[in-house]
């Protein structure tokens, strides 16, 4: 899945090691929440840092995971002081460093 | 997973003063390409265009998006989904953060409590999604075209879709190209007898595309003609013009101005010529 940067123009750029990293520790928390594990086979499909949003603010990094015949599950992470995922609201909270 | 770039088209800012005259200093353009579009105008241009706006109510409500911010994205298509009752309450919620996100790229620094909401442009109704390319803020004071009116758009291509009268892909289409367009095509007239948002260039499916020249600048909200579709829009007073005296109330119940008792007290949201023009356009009679 390629990350992409939606700039405050509208415009896309290329992501940050940092925003890289963002994705990959919040899609390992993803996988592990109970939630996600009881949901058919779901593959991420979107991949979007919101560049206008605060890295630590809850919308930064947008995530989609399609689930065949089922809603698509669309998430948010964020970097924070610990790991967390609140599967009813969809943020994903990433430890950061 | 689909994207729609939405086809390159205006963005409509209301922008006249309470008593009608124009204040050119309360436009608000997005930067880039946009603004440097809006910037070669001549003041005379400018002026000429702003002074046909004379239905909005309120300052610089963007009723159409931005579609280099945002051109509508899908969620998904499937009505198998879509078309179950309480599906909307499936789909998470917008982060605050990136609502706020929105109002600054539109450059809505300030706003009072429920003057606004971001809107999905794909509403979640007709499978929109909840990313940043479907997000636009919308007025819901604004005169004319508001958010209310985008409502009604959005629930009758979400029964048309349901009903299979229409596919899922071309109501999600319709209302991410033009909202304005879809009313009109699936709705009937504007209220206010507003014109639909016209579009500047064909589709370049790029979301990057803006308007290019000065030619290319916001077309305001203008009345409706007779010649075409028999509507006219309603005097300021809420009666009709002697051309088009049927009156068509919020309730979308036409009026005749003989044997109808409601004729004097409905305030017209549009106005047509016969009868005829009014059922064509989707209303009806009193029962």
């Amino acid at each position: 899945m390629n990350l992409m940067v939606i700039t405050t123009d509208g415009s896309t750029a290329a992501p940050s090691a940092q925003d890289q990293t963002l994705m990959q520790k919040a899609q390992r928390l993803i996988e592990a929440d109970p939630h996600f594990q009881g949901l058919k086979s779901p593959v991420l499909s979107r991949a979007e840092v919101n560049a206008g949003v605060t890295a630590t603010a809850p919308g930064y990094l947008y995530l989609r995971y399609d689930v065949p015949g089922a809603v698509p599950q669309e998430l948010w992470a964020h970097w924070g002081k610990t790991d967390h995922v609140a599967w009813k609201s969809g943020q994903v909270t990433v430890q950061q460093g | 997973m689909e994207v729609f770039m939405g086809s390159v088209k205006h963005i409509l800012f209301q922008d006249v003063t309470q008593g009608g005259g124009v204040r050119a200093d309360h436009l608000r353009f997005n930067s880039g390409p946009y603004t440097r579009a809006m910037r070669t105008l001549t003041a005379g241009t400018l002026l000429a265009l702003l002074t046909c706006s004379v239905l909005a109510a309120t300052d610089h409500d963007p009723v159409v998006p931005d579609p280099r911010l945002s051109p509508g994205d899908v969620l998904t298509s499937d009505t198998k989904i879509i078309c179950v009752p309480g599906y909307t309450k499936t789909v998470r919620n917008v982060p605050q953060a990136l609502k706020e996100q929105v109002y600054r790229e539109y450059t809505i620094t300030g706003r009072a409590p429920g003057e606004y909401e971001i809107d999905h442009i794909i509403s979640l109704e007709l499978g929109g999604s909840n990313s940043i390319r479907n997000l636009f803020p919308e007025s819901f004071k604004s005169q004319p075209l508001n958010a209310h009116v985008k409502d009604t758009l959005e629930n009758k291509l979400h029964d048309l879709a349901c009903s299979g009268k229409i596919t899922m892909q071309e109501a999600q289409q319709a209302i991410a190209s033009n909202w304005t367009t879809a009313y009109v095509k699936y709705v009937g007239p504007l209220p206010g007898g507003a014109q639909p948002v016209q579009e500047v260039a064909g589709s370049t499916g790029q979301k990057t595309a803006a308007p290019a020249s000065g030619s290319a600048a916001p077309i305001p909200v203008l009345p409706a003609t007779t010649a075409s579709s028999g509507s006219a829009p309603p005097n300021v007073d809420g009666s009709c013009p002697a051309a088009a005296p049927i009156k068509v109330s919020k309730a979308g119940i036409y009026h005749l101005p003989q044997g109808d008792g409601s004729y004097a007290r409905t305030h017209a949201q549009s106005c047509f010529a016969t009868p005829g023009a009014a059922q064509a356009a989707g209303y009806r009679a009193p029962r």
